[in-house]
């Protein structure tokens, strides 16, 4: 294969070199671009590499994995490069690509059947043709011609007669002429887009042939090295989260030291005293409430008090049935004579209820009783009373 | 670096190495995540209490300055000038009839009952020259947090069998002075 010079890009575009003389001007411009390896400086050979002698020999490539001729045993692929241009370029550092990856790379992309005519001018003047069958993202077949030069009278019907030989062996395929030589305006097909060439796959060469340390375990440590990493920052994530909520209750513990310890039942005893405090309650209001019965019964006409009681709230014994009432009058007045002991209670009880808001009744036991009269005390009739103050309900 | 130059050798060895420290990554991040999420919720516990506690705090100081120590009692002379002038009270009848443990709702308040009692009364004597005297010493009485009351019978009489002076009086049963332990 022997491809003409030509940028595909301007102006630091890829450039396409086909043997040393092309690759020296190259490397001594001042185009610094990358170099696109073809013609007589890449060689393949499918299944041995015997046919490569004198090359630098590549590592072999799995076709399937490549899409090239995966039909053919064996299954491997090989690829040869020029010994001292692998020197030159090492030399000067240059970016490289093999215009065959480009091929490859253009071939797994294309699904339909097509036959692709990569055209070039041989070092000997003469047209060479590379012809790739390409169908369902494969290279199947890879064949090489050599025509007669574009100079030579027969060489419209040379590539015509060619063309349609290709027509009549492949009627299914789609033809397709390729950079890098122009398609001849004689002949009708389609072109493959010269942008192809601009993103060829990189190639790290050296003169053993062999791909270096970094290449053949870079990628391997790389995973090893993110695994590990991203490890690392998935731990490192909760951790600080750990080291915050510590620090921050280390700081909070160090503040309140010396003031109490960090105990349930401490503040189980303070929502005791809050309870113990709500529980005792206000003393105003019974209070008041029973000042103001005493007076309201101070002013019933004829009634004496003989005693009074209030039940504190919460306070009273349970064993005292008068315990269950907020407070106990014990009253006497002169007695009715037209009334029963009974029948009296009832517009004391309802005076002193109606005065109060408080509500009363007699005691069940022992609620009433006569005292007969002695010398001058008439006679009399005492009442046990008991009432509940008014709640405002 | 291409995949096409990359060893398999190497390339399965590095998949293996990072399935090992990714699963024991993955073990270490579950446990790191766990034991964060529980110490964020230490510290959110932590600041629940310690509002609460705040909250709480002066209610600590008010039962201390609402609660007389039981150290300062030396003897019942002690107890009874914890009671107070008015309403009066005679310290010759004046008898210690019980002494418990103070508790609420089931918790010791770290404070002991001191119960008192008159002696030849069912409970607690006071007495006042007049009703309304003796209503407003069993008023100011009864404000005291560190008092517990029963029940107060009032009667108001002679001072004395055959004394034509009348006197208020106030029986106050489980009459209980209350003093914190320290």
């Amino acid at each position: 294969m022997a491809f003409t010079t030509k940028s595909v890009k301007k102006p630091e575009g890829p450039v396409i070199v086909s043997n040393l003389s092309q690759l020296t001007s190259r490397l001594a411009g001042k185009h610094k671009g990358r170099v696109i390896l073809s013609g007589s400086l890449v060689a393949g050979a499918v299944g041995s590499a015997e046919a490569l002698s004198g090359m630098v020999v590549l590592p072999a490539r799995d076709t399937k994995k490549a899409g090239l001729l995966t039909q053919q045993r064996p299954k491997k692929f090989y690829l040869g490069v020029d010994r001292d241009a692998i020197a030159m370029l090492v030399k000067a550092g240059a970016k490289v690509s093999l215009g065959v990856d480009v091929l490859i790379k253009y071939g797994q992309k294309t699904k339909a059947d097509e036959l692709m005519l990569v055209c070039m001018t041989t070092a000997s003047d003469s047209t060479g043709v590379t012809v790739l069958r390409l169908r369902k993202g494969e290279i199947e077949e890879l064949q090489d011609f050599c025509l007669v030069p574009p100079s030579d009278p027969s060489f419209e019907a040379d590539v015509i007669s060619f063309v349609e030989r290709l027509k009549l062996k492949h009627p299914s395929a789609t033809l397709g002429w390729c950079s890098p030589s122009p398609k001849p305006s004689f002949v009708s097909m389609m072109e493959a887009p010269t942008s192809l060439w601009n993103s060829p796959p990189l190639t790290t060469l050296s003169l053993s042939g062999k791909a270096s340390a970094v290449q053949r375990h870079g990628l391997a440590v790389l995973l090893v090295a993110a695994t590990a990493v991203g490890t690392a920052g998935a731990i490192w994530l909760p951790y600080t989260k750990y080291e915050a909520a510590s620090a921050a209750i280390k700081m909070d513990n160090a503040q309140l030291k010396g003031d109490y310890t960090f105990a349930t039942e401490r503040l189980t005893l303070l929502r005791a005293f809050q309870s113990f405090y709500r529980a005792k309650g206000s003393v105003e209001q019974p209070l008041k409430q029973f000042a103001d019965i005493v007076y309201a019964a101070g002013q019933v006409d004829g009634l004496r008090i003989q005693e009074a009681r209030v039940n504190w709230p919460g306070g009273a014994s349970n064993r005292d049935p008068l315990a269950n009432y907020d407070f106990v009058l014990t009253v006497e007045m002169p007695k009715h004579q037209d009334a029963t002991v009974l029948e009296q209670s009832v517009p004391l009880l309802r005076e002193l209820s109606s005065a109060t808001g408080a509500s009363m009744r007699l005691a069940a036991n022992n609620g009433m009783r006569e005292i007969p009269a002695v010398g001058d005390r008439p006679n009399l009739r005492v009442y046990i009373i008991l009432g509940n103050f008014y709640n405002g309900s | 670096m291409a995949l096409k130059n990359t060893s398999l050798g190497s390339m399965a060895l590095a998949v293996v190495i990072a399935g090992i420290i990714g699963s024991g990554g993955f073990e270490n991040w579950k446990a790191m995540t766990a034991k964060a999420a529980a110490q964020e919720k230490a510290v959110d516990d932590f600041r629940v209490w310690q509002g609460q506690y705040n909250h709480l705090l002066p209610i600590e100081q008010k039962w201390k300055g609402d609660v007389q120590s039981v150290t300062v009692v030396k003897d019942l002379y002690s107890v009874y000038t914890l009671l107070g002038t008015t309403p009066y009270s005679n310290p010759d009848t004046l008898m210690v009839s019980n002494v418990q443990r103070l508790t609420h709702d089931g918790t010791d308040l770290q404070a002991q009952r001191v119960c008192l009692t008159s002696q030849g009364s069912q409970g607690m004597l006071f007495e006042e020259s007049s009703f309304s005297t003796l209503m407003t010493g069993m008023h100011k009485l009864m404000q005291r947090p560190d008092v517990q009351i029963g029940t107060i019978t009032f009667s108001y009489g002679p001072a004395a069998p055959n004394s034509d002076k009348r006197s208020a009086s106030a029986v106050v049963t489980d009459f209980c002075l209350l003093l914190r332990d320290n």
